[in-house]
């Protein structure tokens, strides 16, 4: 067919097979076949017979023809449905009249995994061509229909529509659609399908929907709609065919062909935060969703564009997800880019690369305050503090400890540091207290250990406790000293919590070789504990017991918790030698529990690593660091406009946060948002879009599953590679199926006549 | 059983034993006999008084009522005379359907045979006539022992073959019969037309009492058959090709129809009708029907109960 031309109505898929209508003789072979050889029968009441028969002549004949007519009709549809007729969509729908002024809806899918390629062959071109043709197509027909184009990405906006679709008007439809371009998106049917529905909706004659998609699982089972994402659809479609308005869904697909890739899913960092020289560990997931196993796989690491070490991945094992784990070292502070690549396997590189915006800092920095000193240095909590922090050595470690005494809290610039360590030290003044809660509300850590001079617990827990600061998350309950009858206790890692996955696993014992002989008995409230997150965020939330002594009690050992921003960890016994000899353990596990902790309680940089390409940019600075303005600048900046901030208001409290929202992530790299520092300096931050890790599993939905979800509601499938869709044709309906059912309804309809003629007699 | 008595079998005889044919209507004989005569006579059977008149016979006036009505009165007396059955038997090849026993020929002559068997056993006048479009056997009506080996051997001699011209020779006959007569009639009546109700209609007309055998074959009545079939007429030279079971309906109605308008044709004509299956024995059929015709309940004789071989 050429554009302009008259579509065929009718075609055959299989024109060959098309001698096969010759079973239409089929009946009429088997009457004279079975004609029974006549029996002779002398008879002598012929007046009878003639009459009889005179009478029956002509209902008779009638009965058979139509008999034989409806056998015929069957088998000839029979033998039609070998050759696969097919139909231009809507062909039915005309010659019943229903045809003119009929809408055509077109819903293209231009997420990400459409830009999956085969052969050199992008799979969004089929998409593309398919539009191509029903555009074509309706264009020839020139019924009067009309045509809109809409896409997954932006459902609410019709990319081209025209009222009546004809010759002239669809060189600039073409134009239009070859223009479309996938973008690096998830797709999102459901909401896609609502906004669909909803341009239907005011629509007054029929409508035929054409969605075109990979119809890609992971896109059209996630979100709340995995169940039904044709819902809004299907209701409308239900309520508009009383009314002769009906809604036909064409559903068409790239085919059954399988589609492989291999990707790079996400990586994560295993410390919340990096310090420069420090090294930090990189986890990488990947999968592969392909037939075969890969070995061997080299992965790229780049640091700012320089290359890195590579990582080897001995096997990806296929329809499964692999990881490995890789060091990197940021030499110096700041925002640094993180890109990791695996070698392009496969038709789709989106999903080959990941990127990570990293805040390194310079270090952490810790208060330790103590009670008093020992008289025996290597007994201090100080000096066992520093060494397991920042051990001296060619290694750092990453922390910072600087010493007070208790009297020197009061003028110490806390804001600098990021965890303060309260080392056996009395109830301190109100004035210290609030300086610790802000503190820690503004994201700070704090810890406390006991000892002999923590004093009456009653009066600790005034001074830290509900009454007080708020930074409790256990009550105080007494105190086990070293002289009091009783073997002494180990610690056991009470559950799995944030706190240190170099501790050990839960229920185990964190040391073999350490005894404590002192503690104080801890109570947590168990209404506490389980709370929700109330408008007072202030208090302590998400209380968890990362350890326990294994006493006959099992007392808390170590118990964290949330305040404000900032964490909070309550350590039972001393952090020196007095009530236990942890900090001598051969094994080190004191180094390793005091490194976990403070870098659990410094907490994880408010930068974000890395988005999901589709979200929104959002970041969060401290309010009276920054101005509240900011320029979101996307990837492909200057190429696309910058996007300014909008930023929600703190709250008075000057220790909230700055929220500043920026524009959908549309666009795979580094965007960056351009933040105002108070004072008047500009400061650039790097902001990774990566591809929604949805995307990359490319397998299929099922038809049926379609088809369930699409229950009630008239629709077809086109498949956008078969040959039924060469360059030229429009998509087809095919009819076999049809034809399959008419022919069973006429053989039924024959027998059920049949049998009533015959009941007749 | 020798070849003439075939049609006259033992269980029948024994079925028929004590009943009789009485004429319902005023017959004529030459002798009395049990029969109401159409003369009045001077049997025993008073009938009416008359006045008296010249020239009557003083033998029969009534004096008893001459003493209490002082006027002469003539007393008048049924005349009883014999019976004189024609027994018309349809020998046309149509009567040739049917096996054995069934055949309807064969029920026809059996009937016939018992009949004559009944009448000449009371010691009346039995006539036999076969016929097919002519006339193929004549035994003029006579009585005694001899006669029912008349009846017999014409039974046995007549072959029939012919078409059934009925009209014609019904006609000629009720022409012939000048004495009043019950005149039986056996046979198809397939004829063409409406002829065999013509020919009815002019057998009562002239006084004689008239009794149908209307003799079927089951066959004929419930045209059992399910192949299609190639109907060859057994009087005619044509065929019909027919669905038997597409036919069964309206071949049914048809027969209805015809037995109906015969029954009405006889009812009309003080005729009696009897449509006869000859999947029914002969004894059976005779022995209720002459019990229906006296106004008894049908004898019940071990032999009246159909056995299975009957059935069969």
């Amino acid at each position: 067919m050429t554009d302009g031309a008259l579509p065929i109505a009718l075609a055959f898929a299989n024109p060959a097979l098309l001698s096969g209508a010759a079973l239409v003789a089929v009946p009429i072979i088997i009457h004279f076949l079975a004609r029974r050889p006549t029996v002779r029968i002398p008879w002598g009441a012929m007046r009878f017979l003639r009459e009889a028969e005179l009478e029956n002549r002509r209902r008779a004949r009638l009965e058979q023809w139509l008999l034989l007519f409806l056998r015929c009709l069957a088998f000839g549809l029979l033998g039609l449905a070998f050759a696969r007729p097919t139909v231009a969509p809507g062909v039915v729908g005309r010659l019943l009249g229903g045809g003119e002024g009929r809408a055509r809806i077109v819903l293209i899918d231009d997420s990400a995994s459409l830009n999956h390629a085969r052969g050199g062959a992008v799979d969004f071109a089929v998409l593309q061509n398919g539009t191509l043709r029903i555009a074509r197509w309706i264009a020839a027909q020139d019924d009067g229909g009309s045509l809109s184009i809409r896409r997954f990405s932006q459902p609410d906006a019709v990319l081209h529509s025209v009222a009546r679709l004809d010759a002239g008007a669809l060189p600039a439809v073409e134009e239009a659609i070859r223009k479309l371009q996938p973008r690096p998106l998830p797709g999102e049917p459901a909401r896609a399908l609502a906004a669909a529905a909803e341009a239907i909706r005011p629509l007054e004659g029929p409508v035929d929907l054409f969605v075109f998609s990979d119809f890609q699982r992971s896109d059209w089972s996630a979100g709340d709609a995995a169940d039904k994402p044709f819902g809004p659809l299907v209701e409308l479609a239900k309520a508009r065919a009383a009314a002769n308005r009906t809604v036909r869904v064409f559903l068409g697909s790239l085919g059954g062909a399988a589609r492989e890739n291999l990707a790079l899913l996400d990586c994560t960092l295993e410390r919340p935060r990096i310090v420069a020289g420090v090294p930090a560990l990189l986890r990488i997931d990947l999968a592969n969703f392909s037939r075969d196993d890969r070995r061997d796989l080299l992965l790229d690491i780049l640091l700012d564009d320089a290359p890195q070490p590579a990582v080897r991945l001995a096997q990806a094992p296929s329809q499964k997800t692999a990881s490995i784990a890789a060091e990197i070292v940021v030499p110096d502070a700041g925002f640094h880019r993180l890109t990791v690549r695996i070698p392009p396997h496969d038709g789709l590189p989106l999903d080959d690369v990941w990127r990570g915006a990293l805040d390194v800092r310079s270090s952490i920095r810790v208060l330790a305050v103590h009670g008093a000193r020992s008289t025996d240095r290597r007994q201090d909590e100080l000096y066992l503090l520093r060494h397991a922090l920042a051990p001296p050595g060619p290694l750092a470690s990453g922390v910072v400890i600087d010493e007070a005494e208790v009297g020197e809290l009061a003028g110490a610039a806390l804001e600098q540091y990021d965890v303060v360590i309260l080392a056996n030290i009395p109830p301190p003044d109100e004035s210290i207290a609030r300086a610790l809660q802000r503190f820690v509300r503004s994201g700070g850590g704090l810890m406390w250990s006991m000892g002999d001079l923590v004093g009456p617990l009653d009066a600790f827990e005034r001074a830290w406790g509900p009454e007080g600061a708020q930074l409790l998350p256990a009550r105080l309950i007494d105190t086990r000293t070293p002289g009091e009858a009783g073997s002494a206790a180990a610690l056991r890692r009470a559950e799995s919590s944030a706190l240190g996955a170099l501790l050990p696993g839960e229920g185990e014992t964190v040391s073999e070789q350490v005894a404590f002989r002192g503690w104080v008995k801890l109570a947590v409230d168990p209404d506490t504990a389980s709370a929700p997150a109330t408008a007072n965020a202030a208090i302590p939330r998400n209380i968890t017991v990362a350890a326990r002594f294994d006493d006959a009690d099992r007392s808390p050992a170590l118990v964290l918790a949330e305040v404000g921003r900032g964490r909070v960890l309550l350590y039972a016994s001393t952090v020196d030698l007095d009530w236990n000899d942890w900090p001598r353990a051969v094994d080190g596990s004191y180094v390793v529990t005091m490194l976990e902790t403070v870098q659990f309680l410094a907490g994880a940089t408010r930068h974000p690593v890395a988005f999901r390409a589709g979200q929104s940019l959002q970041l969060d600075v401290a309010a009276d660091a920054y101005e509240p303005t900011a320029l979101f600048k996307p990837a492909d900046y200057p190429e696309s406009a910058a996007a300014p901030a909008r930023f929600n208001p703190p709250a008075n409290d000057a220790t909230e946060l700055l929220s500043l929202q920026g524009p959908r992530a549309e666009q795979l790299g580094f965007a960056s948002v351009e933040l105002t520092i108070r004072g008047g300096s500009a400061e650039e931050r790097p902001l990774a879009v990566n591809l929604d890790a949805r995307e990359s599993d490319l397998s299929p939905i099922s038809n049926a599953e379609l088809s369930g979800w699409l229950s009630g509601v008239k629709h077809d499938f086109l498949d956008l590679n078969a040959t039924t869709m060469t360059r030229d044709q429009p998509p087809r309906t095919e009819l076999w199926r049809t034809l399959l059912l008419v022919a069973a309804g006429l053989l039924i309809l024959e027998q059920t006549l049949a049998w009533r003629f015959g009941a007749a007699q | 059983m020798p070849s003439s008595r075939k049609y006259l079998e033992p269980e029948t005889i024994s079925r028929l034993a004590g009943l009789e044919l009485r004429a319902r209507r005023a017959v004529s004989g030459a002798i009395s006999g049990m029969h109401r005569s159409i003369y009045r006579g001077n049997s025993v059977e008073f009938a009416e008084h008359r006045p008296y008149v010249p020239g009557d016979d003083i033998r029969h006036i009534d004096w008893r009522l001459f003493g209490r009505k002082d006027r002469l009165f003539i007393k008048q007396y049924e005349e009883e005379t014999n019976l004189r059955l024609h027994i018309l038997l349809d020998v046309s090849a149509s009567m040739n359907y049917g096996q054995g026993g069934a055949n309807k020929l064969e029920y026809a002559k059996h009937l016939a045979a018992s009949l004559a068997y009944v009448v000449l056993n009371q010691h009346d006048f039995v006539g036999l006539v076969a016929f097919d479009n002519e006339l193929r056997a004549t035994l003029p009506a006579a009585t005694g022992g001899p006669q029912m080996n008349n009846v017999l051997q014409v039974l046995e001699k007549t072959r029939g073959g012919g078409r059934t011209r009925m009209g014609p020779l019904l006609d000629r006959l009720s022409e012939e019969l000048r004495r009043r007569s019950i005149v039986v009639l056996i046979s198809d009546l397939l004829a063409d037309g409406d002829e065999a109700l013509h020919g009815v209609e002019h057998l009562t007309a002239t006084g004689h009492e008239l009794v149908v055998f209307h003799v079927l074959h089951s066959d004929e009545i419930d045209f059992p058959f399910l192949s299609p079939a190639r109907f060859e007429g057994l009087e005619e030279s044509d065929l019909l090709r027919a669905d038997p079971q597409a036919l069964r309906r309206s071949y049914r109605r048809a027969v209805e129809r015809y037995c109906a308008r015969l029954h009405a044709v006889c009812i009309k004509r003080r005729a009696d009708y009897l449509s006869v299956n000859t999947s029914v024995p002969v004894g059976v059929t005779l022995t209720g029907y002459l019990s229906r015709r006296s106004g008894k309940a049908p004898p019940v004789a071990p032999s009246a109960e159909l056995t299975a071989e009957e059935r069969a």
